[in-house]
């Protein structure tokens, strides 16, 4: 079942000025209830813009989004928060977290905003705390731990909700390698509970833990490759390879 | 209420951030209480020259509220953006546009109610102590001190209206809270300053205004008023001035690249560039209190070395009596008993009668009399030359249309005096017995002495009065 449908998306920044920038051209693509979809693309290639539009924090200039059978075009500012609040999760570069708030305070405010009853918000703290192995800094405050951990936080409070869909930003952008190799496992064993994930990266690490990967250049979907049965390996040098081009290409451009 | 706890914890875990606020808050409501607390002091109304620290506090209260104001929503730029970044969390995780106007909301009602609260206690402290160091400065003890219910109540609404603004302000800037900007962090980051010329050249024009009027107003009972004006004009060119005057500047500097392009120039324009537009606010409080404690300073020091002068100005002799019926001779005689009593030897009197001053200014050698006194400088008084020698013991002769002339601070050198249409030959005198400002007044007096009564009425047509 199709749970996000983008056609024919466009953004166009200062429409009203003459040297309005377009930042989508033309982006259409669907993803299915239970899929882990990577966008790949240069800076500056409109990654950022699309996550926004999906998020419901911008709006698209043109075409048409459906998230969860909802045009998210209709949505005012009053719904698209609660449409935010009951359907989708966000995950940072910057983890974003409120120092104010303890680690648990932190995975639990959603719930609290959507007045959810206790014994629902501890039953679903404790199993997600063990699956991301953070039950020992709960008590915690985010500005006493590391960034690893921080991140592992910050994707128990998007998960907590049980969102339609995961929108992750750069997750593992201010990650060393081995606190990335974990979330990006975490990711995948969710996504093998069901959970949908939309991942914006720039690392080829991370997209080869998706099953479909998107390229986005100047506005476009530039390409689009899958995992299906590939190891790890092969699908990550296949990344690469597609990477290669799509700088190759911005080269080949230039000399004709 | 999860808004009232969101709010509340908010304030609670960013108290390095709230507590400065709040502590620049009290301390704000307490200096403008204790100004509030003067002026409505019943008891002060009623003593001698009470209406002069009136005046005087109306300018200083004039000045605080401005101060407060503009310090109050300096401090909430500094909690603006931790705010901002709260709340565009709080967004990002599903909280409505009015939600988070309500948090906003409740936060400012708390942190108003807490102001007031600690405001009033710190008030009434800080009254009690400036109001007995008032009643031993005045050395009376008729001041009774009150509480005071209306400075109270007046601190209340001028800081109710001030965090209404900031709500107000607040609420404006939950517009451009966009939880987008979280997505990336570098669009997080500090904006350069924009440049402002015309506000610049705006604020210079309103400090120099400011200048020019306290400069050029001369001493009359109208220059209270010119002051208070003066002040105003000062302080709000003062902070348009460090605000944007000073952004105006480095970004003209940097403008100029054989300048700018030098290592120690680089680093200290760029530097300053950011920190100016943080902290202009600061500064320009920071000058403001500086400029207000070297004019208390230097009023209360010319006070003092002028205050032995001002005595012989006022009193010249140890008993002086002015009537304008003729009794005076009861006076002495009353005097002269009263002496007896007491067992003190009744030195020289001295008896003269002159005219009601009038209320003017010179202008070269012209005395221009002014009906609106509150314009004029000077009060001129004429007597007759029989009384001045009879007084000073000499032996002048002056024709009709010569005139001594005796102004206290020695300023007046013309050789001919014109007064009321007619021209005088005058002479200036150097001292004269007594040359006193009977009235006390702001007023510098001015003794005309004549040949005769004739002339003495001609120049001043007011009644005689003796003394």
């Amino acid at each position: 079942m199709t749970i996000l449908s983008l056609q024919h998306i466009q953004k166009q920044y200062d429409i009203s000025q003459q040297n309005g920038f377009l930042a989508l051209r033309d982006v259409s693509f669907n993803v299915d209830e239970g899929e882990y979809v990577a966008i790949m693309g240069e800076s500056g290639a409109g990654k950022t813009t699309l996550l926004n539009i999906i998020a419901t924090l911008d709006n698209a200039t043109g075409g048409e989004i459906i998230l969860n059978n909802q045009n998210l075009k209709q949505l005012s500012e009053k719904h698209a928060a609660q449409f935010r609040r009951e359907h989708l999760g966000f995950v940072f570069q910057n983890f974003n977290l409120l120092d104010t708030f303890n680690n648990e305070e932190n995975i639990l405010l959603p719930l609290v905003l959507d007045k959810k009853s206790v014994p629902d918000m501890k039953m679903r703290l404790a199993t997600l705390a063990k699956q991301l192995e953070i039950e020992g800094i709960l008590k915690r405050f985010p500005y006493e731990i590391s960034g690893g951990q921080k991140q592992r936080i910050a994707a128990a409070r998007a998960l907590i909700t049980q969102p339609d869909l995961l929108l992750a930003d750069e997750p593992t952008g201010a990650l060393d390698s081995h606190n990335t190799e974990r979330l990006l496992t975490i990711f995948e064993s969710v996504n093998q509970q069901g959970q949908t994930i939309l991942m914006v990266t720039h690392s080829a690490k991370a997209a080869s833990h998706a099953k479909r990967t998107l390229f986005i250049k100047d506005g476009k979907i530039f390409h689009e490759i899958y995992r299906g049965d590939q190891s790890r390996t092969a699908y990550m040098s296949k990344i690469n390879a597609s990477l290669e081009a799509l700088s190759n290409d911005d080269e080949e451009m230039m000399q004709s | 209420m999860i808004h009232i706890r969101l709010a509340w914890h908010g304030i609670i875990h960013h108290r390095q951030q709230f507590g400065p606020f709040l502590l620049a808050s009290t301390v704000l409501m307490a200096v403008n209480f204790t100004f509030f607390a003067v002026l409505n002091n019943t008891g002060l109304k009623t003593i001698e020259m009470g209406e002069a620290i009136r005046s005087v506090t109306t300018i200083g209260t004039v000045f605080t509220i401005i101060l407060s104001a503009i310090f109050m929503l300096y401090a909430n730029n500094f909690l603006n953006k931790q705010r901002n970044q709260d709340l565009s969390i709080y967004s990002m995780l599903g909280l409505r546009l009015h939600d988070l106007r309500f948090i906003v909301i409740i936060e400012q009602m708390i942190l108003w109610l807490l102001t007031i609260v600690m405001g009033i206690i710190a008030g009434t402290t800080f009254f009690r102590l400036s109001f007995l160091l008032l009643k031993h400065l005045l050395g009376s003890n008729t001041l009774v001190e009150q509480l005071p219910v209306r400075a109270i109540v007046s601190c209340c609404i001028l800081f109710s209206v001030i965090f209404c603004c900031l709500i107000i302000y607040n609420i404006y800037q939950l517009y451009q809270v966009k939880p987008i900007q979280l997505m990336r962090q570098s669009q997080a980051t500090e904006k350069a300053p924009k440049n402002r010329w015309l506000m610049s050249w705006f604020g210079l024009a309103l400090l120099g205004t400011g200048y020019a009027i306290s400069v050029m107003t001369k001493p009359n009972l109208s220059a209270i008023l010119q002051f208070m004006l003066a002040v105003v004009l000062v302080t709000v060119g003062t902070y348009i001035l460090f605000i944007m005057g000073s952004i105006t500047l480095l970004k003209y500097l940097k403008s100029r690249p054989h300048f700018y392009y030098r290592p120690n120039h680089f680093i200290a324009v760029s530097g300053m560039l950011f920190r100016m537009k943080q902290n202009g606010a600061s500064l320009a409080s920071i000058c403001l209190l500086c400029a207000s404690i070297l004019v208390t300073m230097v009023a209360s020091v010319s006070l003092f070395v002028g205050e032995g002068q001002l005595i012989k100005q006022w009193n010249p002799l140890d008993i002086m009596t002015l009537s304008q019926s003729d009794t005076l001779l009861q006076h002495e005689q009353q005097i002269v008993h009263l002496g007896r009593q007491h067992d003190i030897k009744i030195g020289n009197i001295y008896q003269a009668s002159m005219t009601t001053p009038i209320i003017g200014d010179f202008s070269g050698n012209q005395y221009i009399s002014h009906t609106n006194i509150s314009k004029g400088v000077s009060q001129l008084s004429t007597m007759t030359l029989a009384d001045y020698n009879q007084i000073q013991g000499t032996k002048l002769k002056l024709k009709d249309d010569e005139v001594l002339v005796y102004t206290q601070a020695d300023d007046f050198h013309q050789q001919t005096l014109k007064i009321n249409g007619h021209t005088y030959h005058s002479q200036t005198i150097a001292h004269f017995k007594l040359a006193a400002n009977y009235g006390h007044s702001i007023f510098k007096p001015i003794f005309i002495i004549t040949a005769n009564q004739q002339v003495a009425q001609t120049i001043n047509p007011q009644k005689m009065v003796a003394r």
